[in-house]
Formats: structure tokens, C-alpha cells, sequence
């Protein structure tokens, strides 16, 4: 270009712009999910840890689980002991296989149904926040519906509408699940709407979206994530709560809600509960661990990037 | 606009006489409702013409409709009565459609760098969504950032890592880059240290003119707007009350509006005078 | 005899590993019935300049040198002390007017807040001085202005609000950062006769952080210039606009909009 620099420069040599950052207010990090750095907080650290300890269980089940989780080969309600390392069931079945077992059916589908249900409530609510009007009505009533009624009881009824089953247990929990996704996209992207970064989209043709996918989605993905991130716990236990009440997957299949159902009725014989509810707790609390640890280190970025603009 | 008005500003404006004008407001208004049911009328039957070439100086105080009218002329309000004409096309409001190419000419400079670029994109991303919409070419991302005195890498980092001014200057470079042939500039300079205001309108006022583009510069501050600007058109409570070639307006302000505005600014003559 | 004066004033903040120095050996005095104004880009350490006679300074910041006022050592005071000294002997008005008061509080219970604060006076007492003090800084109708919200005012008028909230206390020393960035010219030129006035009937030493030099031209009786922490100028107002005799300075008044008209 024929603009030369030095028109500018000779004024820019003032330094008056030499001060980029105020020291006080240590500039925004990048913004890209830093996931490695947010497990870096003692807590995340820890709910990574039980995770990946969780996933090496999934994944060598086969490996670790000392017996067939099906066979009826022990002695009934046998206590934990050198052989059946965390007692047996009421049929005779290793509850340590049954667990390791159950891992590789829990943990896949709570986290498919909280992809799902994550993807599919931010989509909704992003069309209803951008659009608004008529079709952020009809998504938000439908939401609002669903709030309407207690999360495990409109579970079950779906559940026992669809039939037990695994698969219609994760459909169960999906078609529950959303609206708060919804929610939280659907109030980002109003405000992400107007702000002047996607109103110079717009003008520079976008279509609606464009705007949505380039230009507002990265703004308000973090806390979707964030919050899908706490949902799994939810998720695990909701599956749970629906096989506890014979909703959920089927016997023989193992199932930690299903083993706990099976352990109520036997109080003498505590381990076949407590157990499975053990597990069901580290991976809650690990999810929430690390949901915890992603806000606190992606919300203040989210937070001093508005800020920036008073200064 | 007071038939007197309309006449004095008819006959002081010269600069639009060759041909039609490159965009045309004529008796534009605009009306919010109030919360208690009323209506206020921001803009209040504007007309204005805007020449080729030409940069026009829109001043007014704050709620005085010139960002209300920064936004008609984009299409980003809906006006309540009047017609925006831009090289012959009507500029129609943008609701939630998609611009009509026609009118992808008007490009806007926002006046808040800390919320005009996208937090979350590679500033290449942004300029290159831009380049796509000229169809001349003439620019790159490199020569962008060269033009508005940023260093090439720039163009790999994210918004953040900049000044306010240096934002202001690669939200310009995004407006260039679509090859507009009216750059809107809605208060550009008002969020900037005084050191920068009249570096970063001049730049503006260059860059346009140098890429063909006309300019409307819309400013609370009447000494930068004088720096830079052919025309100024004066606005209050929605009305233009004054428009002249620069000069005029400055050394002899017909409306006494505008000799108040002119009567404010204070001077840096170490006088210890408080104006007005 | 001056009624502040800075000495090495030197800041510097810590985080994580890197210390970043804010200010460093600053030095300069304000006089009672003088406005001493501070200019400078955003970053050059005016304002922290303000909040550190405040006692306001960063949490984590490492202060050190001598802010002396009227004989006390403001460096190193306790917090408790600063903070009988702030809004009642030290105030403070600043830039943005509309964010500066509560939103659900009247304005008289905000102006006399501090003051039944530090001087132990009466609701009633203390109401009857804000309407004075009000029609003092020229708010329109104090008596019902007392009674009025926030966002029933004008930005310019929240100023004067400022301004009278400010001054309630009868303080010795007022901090203006940046009182009139935010408001219109024509507005902005009775904020400043009124700083002006306030500063010379009270006999106060007022500090006036702006980046706007036509601000400085208009009510500062001395200017302080400072770039980068560092003060690079300081001489009464006339000299340091008409003959400044650093570079930067000299940069920073050329760049002002019609500067190559006048020159």
C-alpha cells in the first residue's frame, strides 16, 4: 500500500499507545478451553485422577474382573473376603466383577446421554435466543414443560412409557435433560446477539447461520460446557435412580442403580449396595471436581473479558 | 427540519452537486417506545446527502439520535417514516435476514474496540471474513494490518492482546477489507485517549478516501471532526440543525446550537480560561 | 507546606512471578487552593497515582517512599487509620458519575452516608448540610434533589452530586480522575467552573487526572506529566503547554486535533 507509515508514525512515536496492558489487570489468558490447566487446580487434579482410574477400569474390564459378572458360581451373600474380594449377591454372583463389569455400560452412556442432550439443548437453545419471537416461545414453553415436573419422576414415566431398557433409559434422561441447556445457550446467545462483533458480522453479510456457528458459538460455548461437564453426575445417577426402580437395563445386565435395588432389601448383607454406591459417588464427585475446576478457570477469563471495556 | 432550516441548508451545500449523490436520507426518522407508553422520536425528519469522495462530520451531544441515524444508514433500525437511498438501492431494515449484497457498500466502525471485535477469533479469521466480500481484491490481510501500522503477526493473535486503539484500528482495517463505498464511523475515537483520537480519525479519514470510499465520521467532538472532515452536519435532539463545508461551520456557525458546541471546547493555550 | 507531597513514590505489583512496576519515584506536591493537574495516556500510572494518597491501592501492591499529608505519613499508615482519613480529611470523585452511586439509595442518604459516618451528626443535621452542600455545587432544587434517585439525574448533574458528596466532610484534599470524560462539552465546562470554584472557596488541594490536555488548560494551575510510572514533566500550567521541554510532552500536546492548524 502507498499509505506510508511514517505519516502515523510520527505521532506514534509518542508512546501514548506503548502501554498495551494495564498491570493491574493481568490481560485475558487465551480463551481456548484449557483443559490440562484446569486440571491443574488440587481439586480437578483429583477428579481427573478417579476418572482415568474409572476409564482403565471400562477398559480392561475383561482383564481386572476376576470372574464372569453372570456366572451364579459362589455361595449366596458371601461377605468380602480373599476369594469374592467384595462379597456376593443374592444369586451367587461376584459384586467386584459385577462393578468392573458395569463401569464399561455407566460410564458410556452417561456421558452419550449428556452429549446428546447438551448438543441438542444448545442447538434448540441458540434457534430460540437468536430468532426469538414465535419460535423462542415455542421452545421455551416446551422447556418450561418439562421443568414443570420433578427430573426423576418425568424419567421414570417416559421410561415406563418406553419400556425398560437401557436405550430407553438414555432416551428417558435426553428428553429431560435439555431444557436447562436450553436455558443457559438460549440467554448467552441474546446478549452475545447484539454485541457489536456480531452486528459487524451481519453487516458484512452473514447469514443468520453463519452468525450462530462463526461468530457465536465460540463466545458462549465454554459455559455449555461447563455445565454439561457437572451434568454427568447427574446423569450417572438419574440412570441409576431409573434402574434402582427397574427402569433402567435389564438383568442380568450389571448395573451399579440396579445392584443398589437389589442390595436394599438385604441389610444384612450391605456390601451389594454399598458398593456400587461407592463407585457411583467417586465418579459424581469427579465430574463435579472437575466442572468445579473448569468454571473457576474459564468463567474469570469470560468475566475480565467484559470487564476490559470500563477501562 | 424548519423550512428556514431546510433552505439555508440547501443552499450552503455545494459539495453533492455533481450527479446523484452516493447515499441520500430524505426526511428520515425513527421512534422508540418508552417503557410508560410514550414514543421518542430519535431521529426527527433527517436529510442529508452524502457526495463520493467526501468525508461528512455528524456532531452532536450524547442522546442527541446521530448513532439512532448511524444505524439507519446501516439498516440496523427500522425507520418510522422517510427513505434511505444508497447508489440507487433503497437500504431496507436488516432484521434477521441476511444483507442484500447491494447494500454490503456500508461498512461501520463501532465506537467500543473492547466489544466491536469477536474475543474468540484469530484477528486473520475476521479480516478474511471481510476480503471475501471485495471483489477487487485490492487487499490482504497483510497489507491491511500494514495500512493501519500493525505488525504482520498480528494477525495471529486475538483481540485481547491489543490496546483499545490498536483494536479501533483493526476494526477499521475489517471495514476496509469489504470494500465499502461509505464508511460509517459511529463515535470511533470516543472511548480513546485524547493522545490517540485525532492519530486514529485521521487514519480513518486517509484510508477511506485513498480506497474510494466516502466517510461519514460521527463525533461529540467538534475539534477532531474540523481535522478531518469536507462537511459537518450539527444535530440536536434529532434534528439536523446545521450542515456547511468544515471551514464555514467554524468560523462562522449560523445556529445557535452550534456556536454553543464551537463556544465549549476548551483550548490548549494554557490560558487558564474555562470555556463558555 | 504543602498539603500533600510526594516523595519516591514508587509502585509495584506482584503476579505469580512477574512484578510489574507501576509507578516509580514519583515526586511531586499539592498545594491547598490549587489544582495540580496529572496527564498522561492510560497506563502511565495517573491514576494509580490518585489511589495510592487514597490508601486504595491493588490488593498485593508493594508501596513505597513518602506520601506526606499535612505532616502524616500516608505510606505504611494502617488501614484502619487511612480509612478514617478517606471521605472525611482525603475524598474522591470519579469518572463515571452514573456508576458511582448506589441505584436503590436516594441521593441525600449516599451524600450524607460518610458524613454521619465520620462526624457523628444527626440524620436531621446531616440532611440539612446535603441540601446545603448541594446548592452549593449548584444541583437544581437540593431540597428535593435529597430525596430523588440516581437515575433521576442528568450525568451532569450526578457530577455535581459527586462533587457534593465529596465535599460534605470539609476535606483538604479531592481526587478528580477523569471528572468530565464522561459527559458532553457544553456540560463539561460547568463541571470544571465548579472545581474550579470549590477549589478556591474551600481552599482545597485538588489532584486532576485527565488525559485531555484542554481540560488541563482550562483549570490546572500546575501540571504534572507522566508517561510509563514515571513523571517525565512538571511546571505550572502555562510553561509545561506553551513551552514544554520534554519530547513526550511535546508529542502528546502536537497530537492534539488541530495542533498542526495552530503551529
Amino acid at each position: 500500500m502507498s499509505i506510508g507509515t511514517p505519516k502515523y508514525s510520527a505521532e506514534g512515536s509518542t508512546g501514548a499507545e506503548a502501554a498495551t496492558r494495564d498491570p493491574l489487570t493481568p490481560g485475558v489468558k487465551r480463551w481456548q478451553l484449557r483443559f490440562p490447566r484446569s486440571l491443574r487446580t488440587p481439586l480437578g487434579f483429583v477428579g481427573a485422577a478417579i476418572l482415568l482410574i474409572w476409564l482403565i477400569v471400562a477398559v480392561f474390564a475383561p482383564l481386572i474382573a476376576p470372574f464372569d459378572p453372570l456366572a451364579q458360581d459362589f455361595p449366596r451373600l458371601a461377605a468380602p473376603g480373599s476369594e469374592n474380594l467384595l462379597g456376593t449377591d443374592t444369586l451367587g454372583r461376584d459384586v467386584f466383577s459385577r462393578i468392573v463389569v458395569a463401569a464399561r455400560t455407566t460410564l458410556p452412556a452417561a456421558v452419550f446421554v449428556v452429549i446428546c442432550s447438551a448438543v441438542l439443548g444448545s442447538v434448540l437453545g441458540a434457534i430460540a435466543g437468536y430468532f426469538g419471537r414465535a419460535v423462542d416461545e415455542i421452545i421455551m414453553r416446551i422447556a418450561d414443560l418439562v421443568f414443570a415436573f420433578p427430573t426423576i419422576i418425568l424419567a421414570m414415566v417416559i421410561a415406563a412409557a418406553l419400556g425398560p431398557g437401557l436405550k430407553n433409559a438414555i432416551i428417558a434422561i435426553l428428553l429431560v435433560s435439555w431444557p436447562s441447556y436450553a436455558r443457559v445457550t438460549r440467554s448467552l446467545v441474546m446478549t452475545a446477539r447484539s454485541s457489536e462483533y456480531v452486528i459487524a458480522g451481519r453487516l458484512l453479510g452473514f447469514s443468520a447461520g453463519r452468525s450462530l456457528v462463526r461468530e457465536i458459538a465460540p463466545n458462549v460455548i465454554s459455559p455449555v460446557v461447563v455445565l454439561a461437564t457437572l451434568d454427568v453426575g447427574s446423569a450417572i445417577l438419574t440412570m441409576a435412580g431409573l434402574s434402582f426402580l427397574s427402569l433402567g437395563a435389564v438383568p442380568p445386565t450389571p448395573d451399579w442403580g440396579a445392584m443398589i435395588s437389589e442390595g436394599v432389601s438385604q441389610f444384612a448383607a450391605w456390601w451389594i449396595a454399598f458398593f456400587p454406591g461407592l463407585c457411583i459417588l467417586t465418579i459424581v464427585m469427579a465430574f463435579n471436581f472437575i466442572g468445579d475446576s473448569l468454571r473457576d478457570t474459564l468463567d474469570p477469563h469470560t468475566a475480565q473479558e467484559v470487564g476490559e471495556t470500563t477501562s | 427540519m424548519t423550512p428556514d432550516g431546510h433552505t439555508s441548508t440547501q443552499a450552503r451545500d455545494e459539495s453533492t452537486a455533481d450527479g446523484a449523490p452516493l447515499l441520500a436520507l430524505d426526511s428520515v426518522s425513527c421512534e422508540y417506545k418508552l417503557d410508560g407508553g410514550g414514543r421518542f422520536r430519535a431521529v426527527d425528519g433527517v436529510s442529508l446527502q452524502l457526495g463520493r469522495s467526501e468525508v461528512l462530520g455528524l456532531v452532536g451531544e450524547s442522546g442527541c439520535g446521530k448513532s439512532t441515524l448511524a444505524k439507519l444508514i446501516c439498516g440496523l433500525e427500522k425507520p418510522a417514516g422517510g427513505s434511505i437511498t444508497f447508489a440507487g438501492s433503497p437500504v431496507r431494515s436488516l432484521g434477521l435476514k441476511k444483507r442484500a449484497k447491494s447494500l454490503l457498500g456500508i461498512q461501520m466502525v463501532f465506537q467500543n474496540p473492547y466489544a466491536s471485535l469477536n474475543p474468540r477469533r484469530r484477528i486473520r479469521d475476521q479480516l478474511e471474513d471481510a476480503l471475501a466480500l471485495d471483489p477487487s481484491g485490492s487487499w490482504s490481510v497483510e497489507s491491511l494490518l500494514e495500512a493501519v501500522d500493525l505488525p504482520k503477526d498480528s494477525a495471529q493473535r486475538y483481540s485481547h492482546s491489543f490496546s483499545g486503539g490498536q483494536r479501533q484500528r483493526i476494526a477499521i482495517a475489517r471495514a476496509l477489507a469489504a470494500g465499502p463505498k461509505v464508511l460509517v464511523g459511529d463515535e470511533p475515537i470516543a472511548s480513546l485517549d485524547a493522545f490517540l483520537q485525532a492519530r486514529i480519525a485521521r487514519m480513518m479519514r486517509d484510508l477511506a478516501i485513498d480506497s474510494g470510499a466516502s466517510m461519514i465520521f460521527i463525533s461529540h467532538d467538534l475539534s477532531v471532526v474540523r481535522d478531518i472532515a469536507d462537511r459537518v452536519a450539527v444535530m440536536e435532539a434529532g434534528r439536523i440543525v446545521e450542515v456547511a463545508p468544515t471551514a464555514e461551520i467554524w468560523n462562522d456557525p449560523r445556529h445557535p446550537y452550534t456556536k454553543k458546541l464551537l463556544a465549549a471546547i476548551p483550548k490548549v493555550d494554557g490560558k487558564g480560561m474555562i470555556p463558555g | 507546606m504543602s498539603m500533600i507531597s510526594i516523595r519516591d513514590l514508587n509502585l509495584s505489583v506482584t503476579t505469580g512471578k512477574e512484578t510489574s512496576h507501576i509507578l516509580r519515584d514519583v515526586s511531586f506536591d499539592l498545594d491547598a487552593g490549587r489544582i495540580t493537574g496529572v496527564a498522561g495516556a492510560s497506563g502511565s500510572g495517573k491514576t494509580q497515582t490518585g489511589l495510592a494518597i487514597m490508601g486504595l491501592s491493588p490488593a498485593g501492591a508493594q508501596l513505597s517512599g513518602s506520601i506526606d499529608f499535612d505532616g502524616v505519613e500516608l505510606v505504611g499508615m494502617p488501614a484502619k487509620a487511612h480509612n478514617r482519613l478517606r471521605g472525611a480529611q482525603l475524598s474522591m470523585v470519579f469518572q463515571d458519575p452514573a456508576s458511582a452511586f448506589h441505584p436503590m439509595l436516594t441521593v441525600g442518604d449516599q451524600i450524607t452516608d460518610h458524613l454521619r459516618h465520620h462526624q457523628k451528626v444527626s440524620k436531621k443535621q446531616a440532611l440539612a448540610k446535603a441540601v446545603d452542600i448541594l446548592g452549593r455545587t449548584r444541583v437544581p432544587h437540593p431540597d428535593e434533589a435529597v430525596r430523588k434517585y440516581p437515575h433521576q439525574f442528568s450525568g451532569g448533574q450526578l457530577q455535581r452530586i459527586a462533587f457534593a458528596s465529596a465535599i460534605i466532610c470539609d476535606p483538604k484534599v479531592l481526587i478528580a480522575d477523569e471528572p468530565t470524560t464522561a459527559l458532553d462539552v457544553t456540560v463539561q465546562a460547568g463541571i470544571l467552573r465548579l472545581l474550579r470554584e470549590l477549589c478556591d472557596d474551600l481552599d482545597l488541594a485538588v489532584l486532576l487526572v485527565t488525559h485531555d490536555f484542554g481540560v488541563l488548560s482550562s483549570v490546572a494551575d500546575s501540571i504534572v506529566v507522566m508517561k510509563n510510572g514515571v513523571v517525565v514533566e512538571t511546571g505550572d500550567r502555562e510553561t509545561v503547554i506553551t513551552a514544554p521541554k520534554h519530547e513526550y510532552t511535546r508529542s502528546l500536546i502536537e497530537s492534539l486535533p488541530g495542533a498542526e492548524v495552530a503551529s
